[in-house]
């Protein structure tokens, strides 16, 4: 607000703000998700979004958090802090589109509430390298979305100031929340450099802004203390007593401020109209700097948002409310005598009036580099300082996310045909876990293994079978054991591996549809006693229908799909990168899901029989030869 | 402080963080492997077709019998992949780019980037690659000649 009871609208300024703002958004956004799907064709564009929106919002809250220091370092970054709060919202959707699209790839359509799902799965709470690290990503976007919801200035009157700071200044706490939400989440699964890198090149900045920031500060509130201090000391004083000399009456300009540290205390000391004002330094609004502000319509503007005081009462104008302490001043012998005692808020002061032969006082150079929002126009210098920042930010921008792009990955082949419903028929198998045979064409002959001799080709092949979401499909195939089917079902598929998502219960059909499949149940062949290292996953998503379906960023989901009865697989990698993938069940054919969700997702030795019906492995193991392997 | 307790706090989490145990057993592995009736190695020089899957073709099987060996060199993107031998007069009697021969033989499937190796039949002039799941061929090749490799 101004003087001239201007309600802050939408100025030139503000809409190029916002506009360079969100034109930028979004091209990150298109460009990171365009990029990823470009870059890594096997990755699912629900990956690529919550990826292009999660390292947009990270990028965006370091470049929130560094404008603040920079502006205390150099006042020509004030533009940018002004509509400071347009960049928060924005972050925050970015952050709530990247939050909103995890809870509902990893946590919804399952057996349980997604949120109620997203505090009680991910991890283990005993080992700190297991905390499961959504919570805090949406501990750090509750947070952001307190800050969004009270940025307007509504909420800064009615909280009050110190309340209002209080709670934007969690963003500190939002950030720390973050950094550990990408340290336990994906920074556990990256192969790669480049998050390490940009995190820690954001902490490194971030710290490096605010360390020269506020050692610039002390600099200048030592220099002010021994002043004022060193005055007392040696009389300069006078009659008064307990005034203190703070400094000469012509090292003040006109329309300028000052700032004091008396006491502990920041003091704006402002010439204006050939008088001395002293107010305190700390803005109403948001304690932004007051004696680094101008004199403008006859009052003391705030260099943050332009918030106004007048000088002798330190009130801002009617029908504003707010008001800062003010001190009482005196001017003898060329000198600025300050009482160190501030009074209450708004308390009306005779300021003292600088005479002719105290001191001339040194004429304002041209005030080419204050700028406040609602005025009309930016001076021209600041306005090509601005320029060369926002293109400064913007390249840092890029630069990161190019860097995080490329660090993304690996993905490995896979597919889920999502939209595709195709018909399907063939007989279905409830055990070990509900699957459909389906013949293949042609004629079979002999399949040679390495060494042995020969067996017959196997003339079905074995797709498992699931229900949409993350549920299994033994609801849907109950009573259908061995029966003829004709079933509507999606295809998933990795590495030879099939799955189906049925669209709905398969029903019976004659087996005359079928040929010869009902004849051509192919035998187990037992491969014998094994020892594996892998990571349990859950099928359905690691053949296809998320990517990457493994690690800890996918384990929250896999533990609510082996929850909802999607059949669980060990996921074996030898060095050279094959990936073997045998299904998990009891030594006697039960459903392990239940008794494996704390192993989910870490590395784990598992002994079991090997078994092969088929391309379909299947391990046959106990809970008790499940062993994880992550030091605790 | 906090400026001061963030780097210090990464610093110390990244000294003391644990590695993770690997989960790669290449032992366990290739006996499983071998369980499963797959080629460890194949010999000669592969030509890479568009699939990216080496071909062999010898005559070490029994009687002399000519065995077709596979291995893709990336896991193929296609549900169901099954390969078949189809003799010259099968392939020509009218089929299209989608349907198999009636008599196609079929020899089994493909896994990943496993390799495989079968008894081709004594008149089969061509291997062909056929995915189940989209129930369309996907590829159609004359048999190199014995011994060699494509």
């Amino acid at each position: 607000m101004s003087v001239g009871y201007r309600a802050v609208g939408w100025n030139r300024s503000k809409r190029l703000y916002d506009g360079v703002l969100l034109g930028a958004t979004l091209s990150y956004l298109v460009l990171f998700a365009g990029g990823m799907l470009a870059l890594y064709p096997a990755v699912t564009l629900e990956t690529a979004v919550i990826r292009a929106a999660g390292s947009c919002a990270l990028l965006l809250l370091h470049v929130i958090l560094a404008i603040g220091p920079l502006c205390r370092l150099d006042r020509r970054f004030l533009p940018l802090l002004y509509n400071r709060r347009h960049l928060g919202v924005t972050m925050f959707a970015v952050a709530l589109l990247h939050g909103g699209f995890a809870l509902l790839q990893y946590h919804a359509l399952g057996d349980s509430n997604p949120l109620v799902s997203l505090l009680t799965t991910g991890g283990r709470w005993s080992v700190v390298s297991e905390w499961p690290f959504q919570p805090f990503g949406a501990a750090a976007l509750l947070i952001l979305f307190l800050m969004a919801a009270t940025s307007h200035d509504f909420w800064l009157v009615n909280l009050t100031a110190p309340v209002w700071k209080a709670l934007h200044m969690a963003v500190y706490l939002a950030w720390w929340l973050v950094l550990v939400h990408v340290g336990l989440g994906v920074l556990q699964d990256e192969v790669g450099a480049p998050l390490a890198l940009v995190l820690g090149a954001g902490v490194v900045l971030l710290c490096a802004l605010h360390l020269l920031a506020a050692a610039k500060e002390h600099r200048v509130d030592a220099t002010s203390n021994s002043a004022a201090t060193s005055a007392a000391a040696a009389g300069q004083g006078g009659a008064d007593g307990a005034l203190l000399d703070v400094c000469a009456v012509d090292e003040l300009r006109e329309g300028r401020g000052r700032v004091l540290n008396v006491g502990g205390e920041r003091v704006a000391l402002f010439r204006t109209g050939g008088r001395v004002a002293a107010l305190s330094n700390a803005c109403q609004h948001q304690n932004g700097p007051l004696g680094e502000g101008r004199i403008q319509d006859g009052c003391i503007v705030c260099p943050w948002h332009g918030y106004q005081y007048v000088p002798e009462s330190g009130r801002s104008p009617p029908p504003f409310t707010e008001a800062v302490p003010t001190y009482r001043v005196t001017l003898r012998g060329g000198r600025v005598l300050l009482d160190p005692q501030a009074c209450a808020p708004g308390t009306l002061q005779v300021l003292p009036v600088i005479a002719d032969g105290e001191a001339t006082g040194k004429r304002p150079a041209p005030d080419e580099d204050f700028f406040v929002g609602y005025l009309p126009a930016v001076p021209p210098r600041l306005v090509r300082f601005v320029q060369r920042a926002v293109v400064g930010v913007l390249l840092v921008m890029l630069g990161g996310g190019a860097l995080l792009l490329a660090g993304q990955g690996p993905f490995r082949g896979s597919r889920f045909e999502f939209g595709d419903v195709g018909a399907w028929r063939g007989v279905l198998h409830e055990s070990p876990q509900p699957l459909l045979e389906v013949r293949r064409p042609g004629l079979g002959v002999t399949d040679l293994g390495s060494s042995g001799p020969g067996a017959p080709a196997e003339l079905v092949s074995r797709y498992l079978l699931v229900a949409p979401g993350k549920h299994g499909a033994q609801a849907l195939c109950a009573g259908l054991d061995g029966q003829a089917v004709a079933l509507h079902g999606t295809l998933v598929y990795r590495g030879g591996q099939v799955m189906l998502e049925l669209a709905e219960r398969p029903v019976p059909a004659s087996e005359a549809q079928l040929g010869a499949a009902a004849a051509a149940d192919g035998a187990l062949v037992a491969l014998g006693e094994v020892e594996l290292v892998g990571q349990i996953v859950d099928s359905k998503c690691y053949f296809g229908v998320m990517n990457p379906a493994e690690g800890t960023s996918h384990r929250a989901c896999a533990e609510r799909c082996l929850s909802g009865g999607i059949p669980a697989l060990l996921r074996v990698r030898a060095a050279d990168g094959t990936e073997l993938t045998p299904l998990l069940t009891g030594r006697d054919g039960r459903a392990l899901n239940l008794q494996l969700l704390d192993r989910v997702a870490v590395p784990v030795r598992v002994r079991g029989a090997l078994e092969r019906q088929g391309e379909l492995l299947l391990l046959r193991t106990e809970p008790a030869d499940v062993v994880r392997l992550v030091p605790r | 402080m906090l400026a001061l307790l963030a780097p210090v706090v990464l610093i110390v989490a990244l000294r003391v963080r644990a590695a993770r145990p690997s989960e790669v057993a290449p032992a366990l592995t290739q006996e499983v492997r071998a369980g499963l009736g797959a080629v460890a190695d194949l010999d000669g020089a592969p030509l890479l077709l568009p699939l990216k899957l080496a071909v062999r073709v010898s005559v070490d099987g029994p009687g002399g019998a000519r065995l077709l060996e596979l291995q893709p060199e990336e896991p193929l993107l296609e549900p169901d992949v099954l390969v078949y031998a189809v003799s010259k007069a099968s392939a020509r009697a009218g089929t299209t780019d989608t349907a198999l021969p009636a008599d196609a033989r079929l020899l089994g499937a493909l896994s990943g980037t496993l390799a495989r190796r079968w008894t081709l039949p004594a008149d089969a002039n061509e291997w062909w690659l056929y995915s189940l799941g989209h129930q369309t061929v996907l590829a159609r090749e004359a048999l190199p000649a014995a011994g060699g490799a494509r």
